[in-house]
């Protein structure tokens, strides 16, 4: 009796929650229809520790065309607020730059600044998780490859699901765009992860043509 | 009031000018504002005011700001020099992608590549992370490396501007809150004066005003009116 393959894995931890929800926090999730912008966590350029305090940015590759969530002094307020600064995406988003984000800003500000980090962390304990279960496998080689195909997929579901769930957003709001962009890379990672390890493990086995042995009856105590 | 109207000001003390040490300090500290129309829904800096700026410091001798060789300032009319790590925290940072890898001054004395400082991807002066220095020569940016841009870039600048006179920096400018201002720090009197005037003619060139103001007057002036 052959030992099913999915027994296999049994035993070892995975990293694909974690490596799920924190890889929403360094992905570029596109936003489809707005000519290349994508939603990030960090600025495509430089900022020293001084610089800018924004945490939410939806941006093209270069930065330059960009709209952000920011707290601080705004000019045109005269008083210290969650506020937008955009450049050249005012014909998108229809923001000017230094409105007012108001309270449903506020929010995004706080869950965006915590997530820009804690998700970095849970990224890599996923793929720590991941990288001791590689150690600890029977077959490391085989249990490698099923992290590597989880890793990519899991990479492409939180891009192609993260943008649906960006543009369905969009329909509302930038901040809608945001949150459907997280949920939907979130969705879309955690089933390209579990659903390419699946495969992955299921491809390597045939192609090993490995066989397994059936485990010996243990007489019960 | 136009829009096109160019406020400055002088030593800046307020915190929200987001200033760090110019706040506190006596130094020679210039705070350049601009006023803002309904009309003006874009970050940064409006292309007349940019142009009067760079206009006036590449007038007063030679622009070095930030930008990377892939950049589009790899013009005829500048040159460029490697922003080298110069400690290992900073080459570590560079390893790490912390860092940018390919950093360096665009140095130049054409105003129209002057202009590009103020939207650089690389180094946004929206996002403050943008610094010019006017040099009386530059093989002065040789030895400038990251640290002493952080430290331009940092709460203390104005002393790091003062450290920096000794070896030919004669003037820094920096972005304050939101690139929405600029700072400008001249090591003297003499460079003070030099800037202004030549700040006031490229107003004139390009069909701008320019005016002192207090601070306290320069919040109104900033926030966002019609344009008549």
């Amino acid at each position: 009796m052959a030992i099913p393959e999915q027994s296999m894995e049994q035993g070892l931890a995975s990293g694909g929650i974690p490596f799920a929800v924190g890889l929403s926090s360094i992905v570029r999730i596109p936003i489809p229809g707005t000519q290349g912008l994508a939603i990030e966590l960090t600025p495509r350029g430089w900022v020293p520790r001084s610089g800018s305090t924004s945490v939410l940015f939806f941006q093209d590759l270069s930065g330059k065309r960009h709209l952000r969530l920011d707290f601080g002094y705004n000019v045109a307020s005269k008083t210290i607020d969650f506020h937008w600064n955009q450049s050249r995406t005012h014909a998108t988003f229809g923001i000017a730059d230094h409105a007012p984000a108001g309270s449903s800003g506020k929010a995004a500000y706080q869950v965006a600044k915590y997530f820009r980090v804690g998700g970095r962390v849970f990224a890599l304990g996923g793929a720590a998780i991941d990288i001791a279960s590689v150690v600890q496998a029977s077959q490391p080689l085989r249990r490698a490859t099923v992290v590597a195909a989880a890793w990519a997929a899991a990479w492409l579901g939180c891009k192609a699901t993260g943008a649906g769930g960006a543009a369905a957003g969009s329909l509302l709001s930038p901040l809608g765009a945001a949150a459907g962009g997280f949920a939907g890379c979130i969705v879309g990672g955690a089933a390209g992860y579990y659903g390419a390890s699946a495969l992955a493990g299921r491809v390597y086995a045939w192609a090993d043509g490995t066989h397994f042995s059936p485990l010996a009856r243990a007489p019960k105590p | 009031m136009t829009p096109s109207t160019i406020y400055l000001c002088d030593r800046p003390a307020d915190p929200r000018w987001e200033l760090g040490s110019a706040a506190a300090s006596t130094r020679r500290v210039l705070l350049i504002g601009w006023s803002r129309s309904v009309q003006l829904t874009e970050a940064g800096v409006p292309p007349i005011v940019s142009r009067v700026i760079s206009q006036g410091l590449v007038s007063a001798g030679h622009v070095a700001f930030l930008s990377n060789p892939t950049g589009a300032h790899a013009t005829a009319a500048c040159e460029y020099q490697s922003l080298a790590g110069d400690s290992w925290p900073m080459r570590l940072g560079q390893w790490l992608h912390v860092t940018p890898r390919s950093a360096g001054w665009v140095i130049t004395r054409d105003a129209l590549t002057a202009v590009t400082l103020f939207d650089c991807d690389a180094f946004d002066w929206r996002l403050k992370a943008q610094v010019a220095l006017l040099v009386r020569s530059p093989m002065v940016l040789r030895d400038l490396g990251w640290r002493v841009v952080r430290d331009l870039l940092g709460d203390a600048w104005t002393d790091a501007a003062t450290n920096l006179a000794a070896v030919g920096v004669e003037a820094v400018l920096r972005p304050g809150v939101d690139g929405d201002v600029a700072a400008l720090w001249t090591a003297s009197p003499a460079t003070e004066v030099t800037l202004r005037d030549a700040m006031a003619q490229a107003a004139v060139q390009f069909g701008a005003v320019l005016e002192e103001c207090s601070e306290a007057r320069l919040f109104d002036l900033m926030c966002p009116r019609a344009e008549s």
